[in-house]
């Protein structure tokens, strides 16, 4: 009988758990939990390199939503995470309320982004205006479709110290220079270094500003694809001499984080890049720290035409808060923020509202080794020029097409094989086939 | 003893424990206890499965893309044969998969069973040789494979540095550019983590090869390649289908290394990890659910050999 | 002076081999005769081998840094100065009295107590690793030089030398000719040649491990900087893996949660689904009991990713549990339930159905049948589904990552690659460190159940 008994009893457990474990998932346990009485917002936002700027950010956004009685779930990410998730999230109609992405993904993603107009032209007014650029970039059929929040400045990074023991006094002002000098440094044993593989930021920074410098461009003005012209054939040519006169081999195989390890382990002397690798050089102190410097980017035959890596942010229009996160979005971009954030930013991250470029507290007018970031978003291009920035620029850079082709050519194939293959991809693309 | 409880009238407050014998007692019947008792997994099968399955068969066919409304029309075949018109498609990621599929898989085995009869020699602390040489299946895919991402770096690869300190070459290996090289690295990080799989189940195997046949076959003067191939491979051949099918099919499937290793890119692109980018990267949900569909020819294959199989031996 | 490295490598290790062959042989042959003169041969040949390596260590440190690569004489690099007087003082430094007198009494006590062979040869291989990379690499970074392979070639030439008495007496024990246990070459050979691919085997399956835990434990700055200390760290430290587990940007201890409430739910509702059914299966005759094991074996075979993007859309437009952990409970058993269900298919039909017709005829129900007989029989098969289940679900990737999206409700596998590269900034000893971290539930979990693991998967594979 007790046999029988505990049978019962231990087969009602199983079953038991058995039916809970099935329940949980279709019961929405998630929905019960976090439904709460403060309204809940789930933002990511772009890290910074540096420790002290991301906890900063975190400290200052949690105290706002400390006081407008929010409740702020924030993670800091890297700019592919983000553009992963905004694609996951437009697809299920869920994630986050509130996320950052870099380039042109508003132009890509506009059906799910929320209209931002009245927060943008009111902040653009209250600032000094946003630059043309991240205007263009968030604009898209005449509604702000995302807000501009910061440039990731690019510079060219190299060693005084090697640049004048090769008989430069200051970082040459045109590509062809910088292929003769990297030729002299190469053969002192510290070549240059521009990451030709699949890098995100470094890499779209080189091979796209070379490209444009050359007159080149992957469509023109109206947006017809144009790759295969005698300017990207120029272009490629000088892409071979540079990675076999100039560079280090390994370029080929460089992620974003490669030449900055590359720099400060002092195997190279020149590369383009944020100023993280002046950051990190402070930080531990390397023993040519005071060496390294900033210039700007050299020009080209088309003279010098730089691509920007812009962010913007973004609110995913199934949010069931808008409201409160368009007032996240002003507070991100108002003198709240950037007065602190900015100075501590390491000209990292740089406003796109005009009044900070003259302001005194901002790095690039304070640390004269940053003074080389200073104005850029006033000059520079962002992904889709010439034409104007739009859903298929996006995918070419994605899919690393202009990266591939730069590659391909420095590998050793020919340059009439890789343009053609490049522009039949485009082509394919922008569904001009 | 059950006849005597049936036969007394039962007072109201016993009910609830004469409807759960009934209960009882009718399950106490296979056919209505087997039913019952697979509930649980049919849902999961039904529901998170085949459900889903159906809405990929379902979603290949239109051109539904991830934040574009208007999209999600019906487009008949038109995913599969933009995706076969693609250059790239045949000439690299259909290769790339069949390569690394069939490459790691034969090489995982070939090594898995090389350290199964190592493993399986009389040696001292042989209990943690068989612990030890796991690490590289259980540890988290992902976290592994940055690892290798470090070790493999095109700058400070330590395997480059050795190789260098031992004036073997003189000039650093890219592992990760493309085409072969990168391939290999993903390849060769496959099979570093497959093989212990291959050697724990292998070795598995081997405890119940007949040590009589063994010592028989040795005094009737078959050599070691004899021995093997007459009496270890026949005994456990069943483990090696099993295992290899399934070896075959995750590695089919796989997306973790190359994703975390290369990121994809074209050089690298496997159709699983075509796939995955296209969906979850490129938002182009119908396309990336045909990609993934051209893998399913190769599954029907798999399953339909090893059905055979295992019918053959009387599944 | 240059000396290139690879005979230095060779001739170091064909003295002190051979050394302590002659020593264990002498021991072998003396001490079946006269314990006393097995003593006195015994430390004789220690010392020989311990003096040999200690050789070994003193050349090592004082040429090896002379050695230049190519790649050093291409950049016109100088070998550095080493004079007599360093010399001097390398070889009556401790890094050498040291290791001598512990050689010593390690190998005489050793021979006595014959069980205690492997462990000596490991204090010995541990002792003086140890040794000499901390005092070795203490030593060379302050001169400056680069030290880990004089190193390193100290510790291969003491075990070389402590080893190969060891290796010899054990050797010999085993394929001694005439009274003892028929000697045969054919055997020897056999067993060295695969002793050697095993330590191959083991070498390349490990080493990743190793380089983890030594980047996790090197400073971020040093990451960079190989060749100042190869395959070892001068400046051992904890930071990164402090930063980790303290801080809570990036949430790692989050992570870590959500990883295990997702693992260990997951896992144990896949193994009571996958055993139940699997027990019906094998056991119960109904209608379309066959079709359903037809039909568990092929989801099984159905890899994740045809299931990927219909199950975003599932989780997110009929659960409403898209980017939260909920999502992975939903879809880990999809990859669990058929695989623990198929596998213990296998391990139930090898238990014999007498047990249960037994229990049958003495009046138990079919579910006590089961419950009370089978099950307890079966949980070697039941341990190995759900260590099986535990691994999977705890190095999910793709799943994890395109289900959720929010960076701080990841799982570990996710957050670590994803969070800890900055993009342009690699943190690489804290990567590294979360991956050993991450890696710790896992290997706990094998290290208590292995022993029914490798017996399950015997049964389960066997006949399955």
């Amino acid at each position: 009988m007790s046999n029988k008994g505990m049978s019962r009893r231990s087969f009602l457990k199983l079953a038991g758990a058995a039916a809970a474990a099935t329940a949980i998932p279709v019961g929405g346990l998630n929905k019960v939990l976090t439904a709460n009485a403060q309204t809940a917002l789930t933002v990511q936002l772009r890290s910074s390199f540096i420790p002290t700027n991301n906890e900063l950010l975190t400290a200052l956004l949690n105290d706002y939503a400390a006081r407008n009685g929010l409740e702020l779930d924030l993670s800091l990410l890297n700019h592919q995470q983000m553009a992963e998730t905004l694609t996951a999230a437009a697809a299920s109609g869920a994630g986050p309320d509130v996320l950052e992405t870099v380039d042109i993904k508003p132009h890509q993603f506009a059906d799910v982004l929320a209209d931002v107009s009245d927060i943008c032209e009111e902040i653009g007014e209250a600032n000094g205006g946003w630059y043309p650029v991240a205007r263009d970039l968030c604009v898209v059929d005449g509604v702000w479709r995302a807000m501009p929040h910061f440039l990731a400045a690019h510079a060219m990074v190299y060693r005084e110290d090697l640049l004048s023991e090769a008989g430069y006094d200051a970082f040459p002002g045109t590509w062809d220079e910088v292929l003769t000098m990297g030729t002299e440094l190469k053969s002192m044993g510290f070549p240059l270094g521009f990451a030709l593989g699949h890098a995100g930021g470094d890499g779209n920074n080189f091979v796209y500003s070379v490209l444009w410098s050359f007159g080149a461009a992957v469509t023109d003005e109206a947006g017809v694809v144009n790759l295969d012209t005698p300017e990207t054939r120029q272009a490629c040519e000088f892409m071979q001499q540079l990675y076999n006169d100039a560079m280090i081999e390994t370029v080929l195989a460089w992620d974003d984080s490669s030449n900055n390890r590359a720099f400060i382990a002092g195997e190279i002397s020149v590369t383009n890049n944020a100023s993280s690798i002046l950051w990190v050089g402070r930080r531990d102190q390397v023993e040519f720290v005071d060496a390294i410097s900033h210039a700007s980017y050299p020009a080209g035959p088309a003279g010098l035409v730089q691509f920007l890596e812009l962010n913007t942010i973004e609110i995913l229009n199934f949010s069931e808060s808008i409201e409160e996160a368009k007032g996240l979005l002003s507070f991100i971009n108002s003198p709240e923020v950037w007065l602190p954030l900015g100075p501590d930013g390491f000209a990292f991250i740089y406003p796109l509202l005009q009044n900070y470029e003259n302001h005194p507290a901002m790095p690039w007018n304070t640390d004269p080794k940053l003074a080389a970031f200073k104005g850029l978003a006033a000059t520079g291009k962002a992904l889709g020029y010439p034409g104007t920035p739009s859903a298929e620029a996006s995918e070419v850079a994605a899919s690393w097409i202009i990266n591939d082709m730069f590659a391909n050519v420095a590998s050793g194939e020919s340059i009439d094989d890789a343009v053609s293959e490049a522009h039949n991809a485009c082509l394919a693309i922008y569904g001009q086939d | 003893m059950q006849k005597e409880m049936e036969l007394q009238p039962t007072p109201i407050y016993l009910m609830p424990l004469r409807i759960l014998g009934a209960i009882r007692k009718w399950l106490d019947n296979e056919r209505h206890l087997g039913p019952i008792m697979i509930i649980p997994a049919m849902l999961v099968v039904i529901g998170l499965i085949a459900y889903p399955f159906g809405n990929a068969l379902w979603l290949s066919m239109t051109d539904t893309q991830a934040g574009q409304e208007g999209t999600g029309n019906y487009v008949g075949f038109d995913n599969f044969v933009d995706l076969w018109e693609m250059k790239d498609f045949r000439t690299i990621i259909i290769p790339n998969t069949l390569r690394y599929t069939f490459g790691a898989v034969v090489l995982k085995l070939a090594f898995g069973m090389g350290l199964a009869l190592l493993l399986n020699r009389p040696m001292p602390m042989k209990n943690v040789f068989r612990g030890v040489i796991l690490l590289p299946w259980i540890v988290p895919t992902s976290l592994s494979v940055m690892a290798w991402r470090w070790m493999l770096d095109p700058d400070f690869s330590i395997i480059n540095e050795m190789l260098i300190n031992l004036e073997i070459i003189d000039k650093d290996i890219l592992f990760l550019v493309k085409p072969k090289p990168a391939l290999w690295s993903v390849m060769a990080v496959n099979i570093w983590r497959g093989t212990p799989f291959f050697a724990v189940t292998l070795l598995a195997a081997l405890q119940v090869v007949p040590q009589e046949q063994l010592e028989a076959a040795q005094i009737d003067g078959a050599n070691v390649v004899q021995r093997f191939m007459k009496v270890i491979v026949p005994t456990i051949m069943p483990v090696i289908v099993v295992t290899t099918m399934f070896s075959l099919v995750r590695t089919l499937g796989d997306v973790e290394i190359v994703w975390v290793l290369t990121g994809g890119g074209r050089d690298t692109h496997l159709l699983a990890t075509y796939s995955y980018q296209l969906g979850f990267t490129a938002t182009q949900l119908g396309r990336g659910a045909a990609a993934s569909l051209f893998l399913f020819p190769g599954f029907l294959v798999l399953m339909f050999l090893q059905l055979r199989y295992l019918q053959n031996r009387d599944y | 002076m240059d000396i290139p490295l690879l005979p230095v490598l060779l001739i170091s290790h064909l003295v002190a081999i051979p050394l302590g062959a002659i020593g264990g042989w002498a021991i072998i042959q003396t001490k079946n005769r006269d314990p006393r003169k097995g003593l006195v041969f015994g430390a004789v040949a220690g010392l020989l081998g311990g003096l040999v390596a200690i050789f070994a260590l003193w050349l090592a440190i004082a040429y090896i840094p002379t050695v230049r690569r190519p790649k050093d004489i291409a950049a016109g690099i100088e070998p550095p100065l080493i004079t007599k007087r360093t010399r001097h003082d390398i070889f009556m430094s401790s890094t050498v009295v040291v290791p001598l007198i512990i050689h010593i009494i390690l190998l005489v006590v050793a021979f006595y107590i014959k069980s205690v062979l492997i462990i000596a040869v490991a204090l010995i291989w541990l002792f003086s690793w140890f040794l000499c990379m901390v005092v070795g690499n203490k030593m060379f970074t302050n001169r400056g030089l680069r030290g880990s392979f004089g190193v390193l070639l100290g510790l291969v030439a003491g075990i070389g030398s402590a080893g190969g008495v060891m290796l010899l007496y054990w050797l010999l024990n085993a394929y001694l000719p005439g009274d003892r246990r028929g000697f045969r070459w054919s055997k020897l050979t056999e067993d060295a040649f695969a002793y050697t691919i095993l330590t191959i085997f083991l070498v390349l399956l490990l080493f990743p491990f190793y380089w983890m835990a030594i980047t996790a434990i090197t400073p971020e700055q040093e990451t960079t900087r190989l060749d100042d200390s190869l395959l070892w760290t001068t400046n051992p430290t904890f930071d990164n893996i402090e930063n980790l587990v303290d801080d809570d940007v990036p949430p790692f201890r989050r992570w870590m949660r959500t990883s295990l409430i997702v693992t260990v739910s997951t896992t144990i509702f896949s193994v009571v689904a996958g055993t139940l059914a699997a027990y019906s299966l094998v056991r119960f005759r109904f209608p379309a009991a066959r079709p359903l094991g037809l039909a568990m074996f092929i989801t099984y075979l159905v890899p994740p990713i045809l299931l990927f993007i219909p199950m975003m859309r599932l989780t997110e437009s009929v659960l409403g549990i898209y980017d939260s952990k909920w999502a992975l409970v939903v879809a880990y058993p999809t990859m669990l339930v058929p695989f623990s269900t198929w596998f213990l298919m296998g391990f139930f039909r090898s238990i014999p159905p007498d047990m249960e017709e037994c229990a049958r005829v003495d009046g138990a129900t079919y579910w006590q049948a089961f419950y009370k007989v089978t099950l307890p029989l079966a949980r070697p098969g039941i341990v190995s589904a759900a260590i099986f289940s535990f691994t999977l679900s705890w190095g999910e990737y793709m799943y994890a990552r395109g289900l959720i999206l929010s960076g701080n409700l990841w799982t570990l596998p996710v957050g670590v690659p994803n969070v800890l590269s900055t993009g342009d900034v690699f943190i690489w000893g804290q990567i590294m460190a979360a991956a050993l971290i991450g890696s710790l539930p896992i290997a706990i979990v094998y290290g208590f159940f292995m022993q029914s693991f490798v017996a399950g998967m015997t049964a389960g594979a066997v006949k399955g």
